[in-house]
């Protein structure tokens, strides 16, 4: 046990010998939750931006995008007819929404409203931004429709009826039903997943969620690393003339990277509940428990990778692919409802899916302890097979 | 005749570390020449100066009439240099190697070509030439590294500890190999730690301790400023209390000097085979058990001894 | 010149040499580049990110409103959007929320008909009955569509249930109908109201046909923003070789031979650049031949890959030239690789950057080649490039001169 805590003791040394190391520990994690936030505005609430182009500037219109403004889902934002053409057409602009010089009353009593939606394919946000909009126009829209369908049932029955006096009658109606219709009681109540009770959700916590999944995984993937480096030294060697167990430097290398690992945790959990408000500290029991799981995992996939790999900067190499690749793909970076149903069967093949998966239930759907459990057992499953393949595949030079 | 290089009071400084004082030194043609001196006694550091890596802090110095000042490029063109380290592309295959290194000797085509077989077959890795570098043991890596300096048939070679760490068959390898291009006319400048190949090679030697050249002249020539003093080295038992013991050896007969070192002493006196057995006795009444004993006649050694007062690896 | 090809040449054969350099450099963004692509959905046929939402339906109210809001879900329309399926037991829907195996539960009580529309002589119950959504805290988009599409619904529901109401009342009152004419009046309208061909009063169009054919894919956003990161993370490990030929001596070597120190610098500059340019080209030659990405104009796109690749130079030499250790250079070319990549679009498209941003941005080589690879892939010029080309080139040239100044001091001159 001494020489276990012996070898942890050095590993822990010789990694924070260098200030440097701090950039990746904790800077750079936050630098990048702070700007992806940023960019997706997701600490606002996560809306979507909108562009639109105005070109009716009728009440009708104003209306339109006031509509569409009342849930959070959009940030409208004005843009000109030309430049959202030009953006557009360069593929860096997700949608625009065109309203043409007549989307006015007189257009919609004539029922001729139209307006046109620009997006591009492959865009993540198309189908919301696609039923947003029919939402707004339906509520818009709906009661004149309904009323001229009322009008024109009732001038069948009473063709005698002049269409000025129609017209009249609509006129009268529609300030009437509009005021009903807003005050009609809510007909849709939702509860959320095992919380049984409405949360607001914040993309935000799933986006920070994923950013430190990603780091502390490079961090635990370091373990290869710090295998090669020994390995180069010829440290290594000397190591494993000492009356040493293979088993023992495996274990402690790995542990050593683990401890580090959760000191990183630590540090960007605490900071994310303090700076963002992130509910990382409300159910500290599951989320320890989860994350030294997928530390274990993780680390003895960096420890097999530091058996295979012959230099230092091979495994420096290799870890940043793999790190990336496979956070990436395990819907660190982006909500993995949007993948295409193989991607989200193919990740499942990644620890980092499952640490994140976790992270979620607990965190987010606030799932009993219970359902967490399945989560852990494959964590160290993981951890279990890497470590085997680790052992079965190391060599000492 | 002259010189082929003529070093005139080289200094160098690093803040107020004097890495090399005050050197001045002289190498005819033909000749090889070698700075004996411990680790870190400047030795690379003069080396880095005279081939222009370094820039002096004053003092010049004149390679083939060139200074290393103003013209280093005409200097560079007539020195070769085997770095003490195996300065090498391991990726890059031997042949690889030198054919960089030769072009950037302004080496090319048939010319360089010829030049390539032919300290291939100096050094003896003809066949290997096409293997990665990487590959090779350390020995080969060392001879490769010499032939890297040799392809432009430079008139003067340093040769910078090119023997250490390897194993003795390579080692006896290098210094034929050293003899043979002098033989060839080439005159090298060779540092060493190691006093017997100083010993082997040189025909004239510099003394170098502390940045500070402190003799120079032919081996026989140094030993003779020695005089006629021996060295006895007398090996004690590890229990001695040998300050005590060398305090009242200090000034016995004609001992001149006494050295403590870790097993035991080394005395400094004339015409060792008539004096030893007083000492022997003397020595005995000191307190001193003695294990065994042995004569040193005079070598750069002794000399070293005499000069510094300490051994040349400590 | 013959020299500073010899060791440009020479720097390229090394990194040739290194099978994991070209791991690094040309399999890891094309592995990226990939899987953005596939999580994406570009290889995959429908063109949206969301397809087959999973949801369950409980229809306990078997009621004229609650079979329109299940025909909804099943509607020819939303087939490719959605999957419903349903199921008698809500206890039994739920769970399949908490395996994970629909995303959303949708109760649709009994009564709910009844309470909007009473049955014949009875009266409007008090109660107010609600629909119920149980929902996957996680899928945030999926449920949200689920969601609106309700609301679609129930709007229409109660401007219906509202304007019928209303305009009834309207016409008794001001005696435009007749109390007898009420039946057959309804009878006539409720039909109408229901028909869901019935005009919805608006049109949305989405994408005309000119827009079509354009269809700038995310792949073809991504590809280059990835290229370009790797790009930076080359150049800097380019600058790594600079120090670690002086720490195997190779340096010092080159410089006691008849070569100038600037033919050596210039060299090895001009063989990371070579080795910065071959990496572009490559990803973008197997890019454009695996998946049929259009980079637009050759010509132009050759010159961008040049000097976007001379401005990371730029940033690959300057860093070299004032940190002193391989690590320490690698450490901060992985740092700045990563922020520039995320800034140059490499993670998430460059316009959801707030402003202030996409100004931090501009400093990176890869913010300005992305916007030039953008407007090349959407048919520009290199005559468009004016501007991009410019400030490529003053990136380059001014991080090269600062970075000559520390140079000498640092890196060439050898102490010891």
């Amino acid at each position: 046990m001494t020489k276990f805590f012996n070898i942890i003791k050095k590993d822990i040394k010789l990694y924070f010998s260098s200030p440097v190391t701090l950039i990746f520990f904790i800077v750079l994690p936050i630098l990048f939750t702070s700007i992806l936030a940023a960019a997706t505005g997701a600490f606002g609430g996560g809306a979507i931006v909108l562009n639109y182009v105005d070109q009716a500037q009728s009440p009708l219109s104003a209306s339109l995008l006031e509509t569409l403004q009342e849930d959070d889902t959009f940030e409208l934002q004005a843009v000109e007819l030309a430049e959202a053409q030009d953006v557009f057409a360069e593929g860096r602009m997700d949608a625009y929404l065109l309203i043409p010089p007549d989307f006015d009353r007189e257009t919609m009593l004539e029922g001729d409203l139209v307006v046109q939606l620009y997006q591009q394919p492959n865009r993540t946000t198309s189908q919301t931004i696609f039923q947003e909009l029919q939402l707004a126009l339906t509520k818009l829209t709906s009661v004149q429709a309904k009323i001229d369908t009322v009008l024109q049932a009732y001038q069948e029955l009473h063709p005698e009826v002049s269409a000025a006096e129609l017209d009249n009658l609509a006129e009268q109606l529609l300030p009437e039903i509009q005021l009903e219709v807003a005050s009609a009681p809510a007909r849709l109540t939702e509860t959320v997943s095992q919380s049984g009770e409405e949360i607001v959700y914040d993309p935000a916590i799933s986006s920070s969620a994923g950013q430190l999944i990603t780091w502390v995984f490079m961090t635990l993937l370091g373990v290869a690393g710090s295998m090669a480096f020994e390995r180069e030294r010829g440290t290594l060697k000397r190591l494993l003339v000492t009356p040493t167990s293979r088993l023992t430097y495996f274990s402690a290398t790995i542990f050593g990277t683990v401890l580090i690992a959760l000191v990183q945790i630590a540090l960007l959990m605490v900071f994310g509940a303090l700076v963002w408000k992130a509910p990382w500290l409300e159910r500290p029991l599951p989320t320890a428990l989860l994350m030294l799981a997928f530390s274990f995992a993780s680390a003895g996939l960096g420890a097999f990778m530091g058996s295979l790999v012959r230099t230092e900067s091979q495994a420096g190499g290799i870890g940043t692919t793999v790190g990336m690749t496979f956070a990436l793909l395990s819907g660190a970076w982006f909500p993995i409802e949007l993948f295409p149903k193989v991607m989200q069967n193919v990740a499942k093949i990644f620890p980092t899916y499952w640490g994140m998966q976790g992270l979620k239930d607990i965190l987010i759907s606030n799932k009993p302890f219970e359902q967490i459990v399945p989560t852990i057992g494959i964590l160290l499953g993981f951890a279990v097979v890497f470590l085997a393949l680790g052992m079965i595949f190391f060599k000492t030079e | 005749m002259t010189p082929i290089l003529q070093a005139k009071n080289l200094v160098k400084k690093y803040g107020d570390l004097t890495a090399v004082d005050d050197v001045s030194f002289e190498i005819q043609e033909g000749e090889i020449f070698s700075l004996l001196g411990p680790n870190g006694a400047g030795k690379t550091t003069t080396i880095s100066m005279l081939s222009t890596l370094l820039t002096p802090t004053s003092g010049d110095a004149l390679i083939d009439g060139s200074s290393i000042l103003n013209d280093n490029m005409q200097v560079r063109k007539s020195i070769g240099i085997v770095p003490q380290e195996i300065a090498l592309y391991d990726e890059l295959t031997a042949l690889e190697n030198l054919e960089y290194w030769g072009k950037l000797y302004d080496l090319g085509g048939g010319e360089l070509k010829k030049r390539i077989r032919e300290v291939l077959e100096v050094i003896g890795l003809t066949d290997r030439a096409k293997d990665r570098v990487k590959t090779y043991s350390g020995g080969m890596k060392r001879r490769i590294n010499i032939a890297s300096g040799l392809l432009h048939k430079p008139k003067l070679l340093f040769m910078d500890e090119p023997t250490v760490g390897i194993d003795p068959q390579s080692r006896r390898m290098i210094l034929d190999m050293v003899k043979e291009l002098n033989q060839q006319g080439m005159a090298i400048l060779y540092t060493t730690h190691y006093m017997e190949e100083a010993q082997e090679l040189s025909d004239r030697v510099g003394i170098i301790d502390h940045g500070k050249l402190i003799a120079i002249g032919t081996q026989d020539g140094l030993t003779q400023q020695v005089g006629e003093t021996d060295s006895i080295h007398l090996e004690t038992d590890p229990t001695d209390d040998l300050p005590s013991i060398a305090a009242k050896m200090e000034g016995f007969g004609e001992i001149s000097k006494v050295i403590v070192e870790t097993d035991g002493l080394t005395l400094i006196t004339k015409d060792a085979e008539r004096s030893l057995a007083p000492i022997i006795t003397h020595a005995g009444q000191a307190g001193a058990r003695i294990r065994s004993i042995e004569i040193i006649e005079p070598n750069l050694e002794t000399v070293f001894l005499h000069l510094t007062g300490r051994a040349l690896r400590d | 010149m013959r020299k500073i090809w010899q060791i440009a040449i020479k720097d390229l054969k090394l990194i040739i040499r290194d099978p994991m350099a070209l791991v690094y450099f040309l399999l890891a963004p094309f592995l990226l580049t990939l899987g953005m692509a596939a999580i994406t959905g570009a290889f995959s046929s429908g063109d949206t990110g969301l397809s087959n939402i999973p949801i369950v339906i409980t229809n306990a109210d078997q009621g004229e409103l609650g079979n329109a809001l299940v025909e909804v879900f099943q509607s020819e329309e939303l087939d490719e959007l959605m999957n419903p399926v349903l199921q008698e037991d809500f206890e039994v829907a739920r769970q399949m929320i908490d395996d994970d195996s629909a995303v959303a539960a949708l109760l649709i009580p009994e009564g709910f008909s009844n309470s909007i529309i009473p049955k014949e002589g009875a009266a409007l119950p008090e109660e107010v009955v609600q629909l119920q959504l149980y929902s996957d805290g996680e899928s945030t988009y999926s449920v949200g569509i689920i969601r609106t599409i309700i609301e679609i619904f129930i709007n229409e529901l109660n401007s219906s249930n509202s304007t019928v109401s209303i305009a009834l009342n309207k016409l008794l009152s001001e005696n435009l109908i007749t109390p007898e004419e009420v039946p057959v009046f309804l009878d006539a309208l409720m039909p109408q109201l229901r028909n869901p061909e019935n005009d919805p009063g608006y049109q949305l169009i989405v994408n005309d046909t000119e827009v079509e054919r354009q269809n700038v894919s995310f792949l073809a956003l991504i590809a280059p923003s990835m290229a370009l990161m790797f790009l930076m993370f080359n150049v800097t490990s380019g600058g790594v070789s600079f120090l670690l030929e002086r720490r195997n001596f190779t340096l010092q070597r080159n410089l006691v031979s008849p070569t100038r120190s600037h033919q050596i610098i210039l060299g090895k500059s001009l063989g990371i650049f070579l080795r910065g340019y071959a990496q572009v080209l490559i990803l973008v030659l197997t890019s454009a031949l695996l998946f049929g990405l259009d980079w637009g104009n050759w010509l132009a796109v050759l010159v961008l890959i040049a000097f976007a690749t001379y401005g990371a130079l730029g940033w690959g030499i300057f860093l070299t030239s004032f940190l002193k250790t391989p690590s320490q250079v690698s450490n901060a070319g992985t740092t700045i690789g990563l922020l520039f990549g995320m800034l140059g679009g490499g993670f998430l498209p460059m316009e959801t950057l707030p402003e202030w941003l996409k100004n931090v941005a501009r400093i990176s080589p890869n913010a300005w080649g992305s916007e030039g690879f953008t407007i090349l892939a959407a048919g520009g010029t290199i005559v468009d490039l004016g501007t991009i080309l410019l400030a490529l080139f003053i990136m380059g040239t001014a991080l090269l001169a600062l970075a000559s100044v520390f140079f000498r001091r640092n890196v060439v001159q050898v102490g010891g």
